[in-house]
């Protein structure tokens, strides 16, 4: 069966119902990749702290990357491996470090994962999360140039792929802490650690993904399951080093593609949140003309096509409805001959 | 090197089709300084038949 190459998107520090916590939209990321053959999704869908899954139908492509995909600037070549290199901040307590280089050792020697080598930032990457009053999470930091240094050092030492770790530890309040492990808030800290993963993208074009380097925290009793993969183990870096181990390479979209290289003009739909459509990903499918399946993901923002009128939206209530729809297109079968009441041929006769 | 966290109100002109919107906002966001990361948080429409949009766009910059 031909493949239906789909992005799928839960935009990070939204608080989204579904993809706003620890890796929670991993199972429907899995449907979808199986309904499409082929699903191009980021970090933030697989990412679920201790936990993660390689599944051939998925390529998890760092969300800067995955926008220049979405423009058509890049493709995406599979690989058998990645060689990773892991930046850590230079601002990480040394017991926190060790732990840190005992998953990379763990994944090396339990899954095969080639992790290769490590860098320590020249001076700390000085992180700053914002988000009081926000709808969503945001952020900064103080020193990308140490950040990229440091990069240029993996990659001059051979690395295909970088897995960054900062430190988060002085930027967590209690309280937001508190109801985001109580699954009813926002994932304070995805906002930084977006824009750590983007620079990485931006500058170096490499496959990245980021981990944050925090304290350990007290037992909670009331723990929501979907940020249950975040009290599991000493660090969140497993399921980084997991989905970087087989992330697509980026290559140019002028660098003559290769036969079998995911080309961004065979995708066909963006699967989205419908209160989150302001993405470039989204937009940029828009241009093009896409199928955008809106999906009921409550979060904490709404801009949903009631603003866009977007004629090639499909709505739908969850992702399993979504899946069947990919998979309706994946198989050339009309979505409107399954829907009830069935629309007659009789009154759409053009004059 | 600089990041900077920049939030812009623009009114969305009813000339700026939706295939040009996202061109739009990067025009008007790298007046600030190089994109890193940007999407729209809210729209509000301005007028009761919403053909005024105003797009609340919450962005990060490198200068």
């Amino acid at each position: 069966m031909r493949l239906s190459p789909t992005i799928f998107i839960v935009p990070t520090g939204i608080s989204c119902e579904i993809g706003g916590f620890a890796g929670d939209a991993l199972p429907s990321a899995k449907l979808l990749g199986a309904a499409s053959g082929c699903l191009i999704t980021h970090p933030n869908v697989m990412n679920a702290g201790s936990l993660s899954e390689i599944d051939e139908n998925i390529n998890y492509v760092e969300g800067y990357s995955l926008d220049r995909f979405a423009k058509c600037e890049i493709c995406l070549r599979k690989v058998s491996q990645q060689k990773i290199g892991i930046i850590f901040d230079a601002g990480i307590e040394h017991d926190i470090l060790v732990r840190h280089l005992q998953v990379a050792d763990a994944c090396k020697a339990s899954l095969g994962i080639n992790v290769d080598s490590y860098v320590i930032t020249d001076s700390s990457i000085g992180v700053q999360c914002n988000y009081e009053g926000q709808k969503m999470s945001s952020g900064i930091i103080q020193n990308p140039k140490t950040l990229i240094e440091a990069g240029k050092k993996l990659i001059n030492g051979g690395s295909t792929a970088i897995a960054i770790v900062a430190d988060f530890s002085n930027q967590e309040s209690n309280h937001y802490v508190d109801l985001y492990r109580r699954g009813k808030g926002v994932d304070l800290i995805s906002g930084g650690e977006a824009v750590i993963s983007h620079l990485i993208s931006k500058y170096l074009q490499v496959p990245c993904a980021h981990s944050p380097a925090l304290k350990p925290i007290d037992i909670e009793y009331a723990i929501d399951p979907r940020a249950a993969a975040e009290e599991i183990g000493h660090t969140f870096l497993p399921s980084v080093l997991i989905g970087l181990s087989k992330a697509p390479d980026l290559v140019d979209i002028k660098d003559y593609p290769l036969l079998g290289d995911i080309n961004p003009y065979q995708v066909e739909s963006i699967i989205v949140p419908s209160g989150a459509l302001g993405g470039e990903t989204v937009l940029a499918g828009m241009e093009r003309g896409l199928n955008i399946l809106a999906v009921k993901n409550i979060s904490t923002i709404n801009v949903n096509n009631r603003f866009f009128s977007y004629e090639r939206l499909i709505e739908v209530e969850n992702y399993l409805e979504a899946a069947g729809i990919i998979l309706a297109l994946r198989r050339g079968i009309d979505i409107k001959s399954i829907k009830r009441p069935f629309e007659t041929i009789r009154n759409s006769r053009i004059q | 090197m600089n990041l900077r966290q920049v939030q812009l109100k623009l009114n969305w002109p009813q000339s700026i089709h939706l295939t040009n919107l996202r061109k739009f906002i990067l025009d008007n966001i790298s007046d600030n300084g190089e994109v890193i990361r940007w999407s729209i948080s809210e729209i509000k429409c301005s007028d009761e038949e919403e053909k005024s949009k105003i797009l609340i766009v919450n962005a990060v910059i490198i200068n």
